[in-house]
């Protein structure tokens, strides 16, 4: 880790690679963003939940796009011999990945969710819904870093794959439960946000799993002898 | 004062069906060494090793001063390595991956990397994907070469290329390896290919260095003899690495070619017909023969 530490200025280097790299495709997911946003918006009920499914599918594939395209491809494409021939360790390597990963979900994933919270507050559409809305986007988060994760340690397309569909199914299985929590369910109509002990504590549960997930795959990738 | 691009010692590595044991390679600085082998012989192991992409079970690797995998981000700074399965970003353009290198690589010679343009055809616009694989090749070749390193590895390059292609990039190899005084590693199973770029020559099969020599020394002490058995006869002859026989006649290959060996031969009874002298291939194989 001191290595990768002291190796900062490549590991920023990668980043901005990274970043470039995706920018594009980035700018039309935003695009996107921004319609299903404007959907929203219109606080219709058929609009919004329309929107909120759309919603959902932008988050699941940025992140998908991210992982494939930026980790797994690497490998399958043979453009991770070409990286590993510059100055940076598999640790500085796999701290780049982890690092333009995030930076290339978190920024649009945090604009999608602060726009839909936007767009919840200034229109008439219920702010009870707050929670559940913010705790889905929470759970797609933890799913992104799972199968992140998966991509980081195997580069494997196959078990990245997996991991996918088996955390969209749960999303599906996690949206059913959460809607039919007393907790959350008798506030979704309410007219301000209602964070309680058990959304709050699902929050928490949710975050401290984000950050479990990605120390765990930096601490596996560092044990990591060989690469290539 | 370090007289070693890199020094390998006693590297061993084992995985579920190869095994390199107490490997023992090292290259001068200024020197052109290629590593032959078969197919699974070690080769991109060895090379993987050398890099710090791979950490060996025993064994210290020393490349430019540097103490291998521990040090090598230090090391990379001044290594150039390109291999048969390097692919570029294919929907990038060559221009973006000189400007990549050149953000990494202060010492990136433009000017060198624009002579190197015209020498490959190249053009720096095109995207990668629109290139065909020995463009592609020579894209990478041009991006490592542009950066001065002090030692270049090039693991395969030129397989899957077509024989134009190959001669194209080996040419171009052999007469920039000639203008500077870099030292290089270079590893593949074509034999000619290693024949006209190397100073010294490796063998390597099975994980096991086989020979290390310099060109000439192979080709003078190499030769296949073959004789006409005398009823006198002997089963082996000292010196001998194989002695086929058919009929009356044998063909014999030595690795102590001399007036002495053609001396034991006939002691031994076998009159010489014709002596020959071995391509390096023939050698190659012979010495993966005798060592199986």
């Amino acid at each position: 880790m001191l290595t990768a530490l002291n190796n900062t200025p490549m590991i920023k280097r990668l980043i901005v690679k990274d970043w470039q790299l995706m920018k594009k495709s980035l700018a039309a997911y935003m695009l996107g963003g921004v319609v299903i946003i404007g959907m929203m918006g219109m606080a219709t009920p058929l609009m919004f939940n329309t929107g909120a499914i759309m919603m959902i599918t932008l988050m699941i594939v940025i992140g998908a796009r991210s992982a494939i395209e930026l980790v797994v491809n690497e490998k399958k494409d043979q453009t991770l011999a070409f990286m590993m021939s510059l100055p940076v360790t598999a640790q500085d390597y796999a701290l780049a990945k982890l690092g333009a990963n995030l930076a290339l979900y978190l920024v649009p994933w945090l604009l999608l969710v602060l726009g839909m919270l936007l767009v919840i507050v200034s229109t008439p559409v219920t702010n009870g819904v707050i929670p559940l809305v913010v705790l889905v986007s929470v759970f797609i988060l933890l799913s992104y870093c799972c199968y992140l994760a998966t991509a980081l340690l195997s580069y494997s397309e196959g078990y990245t794959i997996t991991v996918m569909i088996m955390t969209n199914l749960l999303l599906n299985g996690f949206i059913f439960w959460i809607i039919r929590m007393p907790a959350v369910h008798t506030t979704l109509e309410a007219p301000t946000a209602s964070w309680n002990s058990t959304t709050l504590g699902l929050l928490l549960a949710g975050t401290v799993l984000v950050v479990g997930v990605l120390v765990l795959t930096a601490y596996l990738q560092k044990r990591k002898t060989s690469f290539l | 004062m370090q007289h070693y691009a890199f020094d390998m010692r006693n590297i061993s590595i084992r995985y579920p069906h190869f095994a390199m044991e107490n490997l023992n390679l090292s290259l001068a600085k200024g020197q052109v060494l290629g590593l032959v082998g078969v197919n699974g012989a070690g080769k991109s192991t060895t090379i993987r090793i050398l890099m710090g992409l791979v950490k060996a079970d025993a064994g210290q690797v020393d490349v430019l001063g540097y103490q291998l995998p521990a040090q090598q981000v230090q090391a990379k700074y001044d290594i150039g390595f390109a291999s048969d399965d390097m692919r570029l970003y294919k929907n990038q353009t060559l221009q973006w991956h000189m400007d990549f290198i050149h953000s990494i690589f202060p010492n990136f010679d433009h000017g060198y990397a624009k002579g190197l343009l015209q020498r490959f055809e190249l053009i720096a616009d095109q995207k990668i994907k629109g290139l065909s694989h020995g463009q592609r090749v020579k894209a990478c070749l041009l991006l490592v070469l542009a950066r001065r390193p002090k030692l270049l590895v090039l693991d395969e390059p030129t397989t899957g290329l077509d024989p134009v292609a190959r001669d194209e990039v080996i040419t171009e190899l052999a007469d920039i390896l000639r203008d500077d005084e870099r030292s290089v590693l270079f590893s593949s199973h074509n034999t000619h290919d290693i024949e006209k770029l190397s100073d010294q020559i490796a063998f390597l099969d099975k994980g096991k260095l086989l020979a290390l020599q310099d060109k000439e020394s192979f080709v003078q002490s190499w030769a296949r003899f073959r004789c006409q058995l005398l009823p006198q006869a002997q089963d082996s002859v000292p010196g001998a690495v194989s002695i086929r026989r058919s009929g009356q006649l044998a063909e014999v290959i030595t690795d102590q070619s001399s007036n002495d060996f053609a001396v034991a031969l006939q002691q031994a009874g076998f009159k010489v017909i014709e002596q020959h002298r071995m391509s390096l291939e023939e050698i190659f194989v012979a010495n993966v023969k005798r060592n199986r």
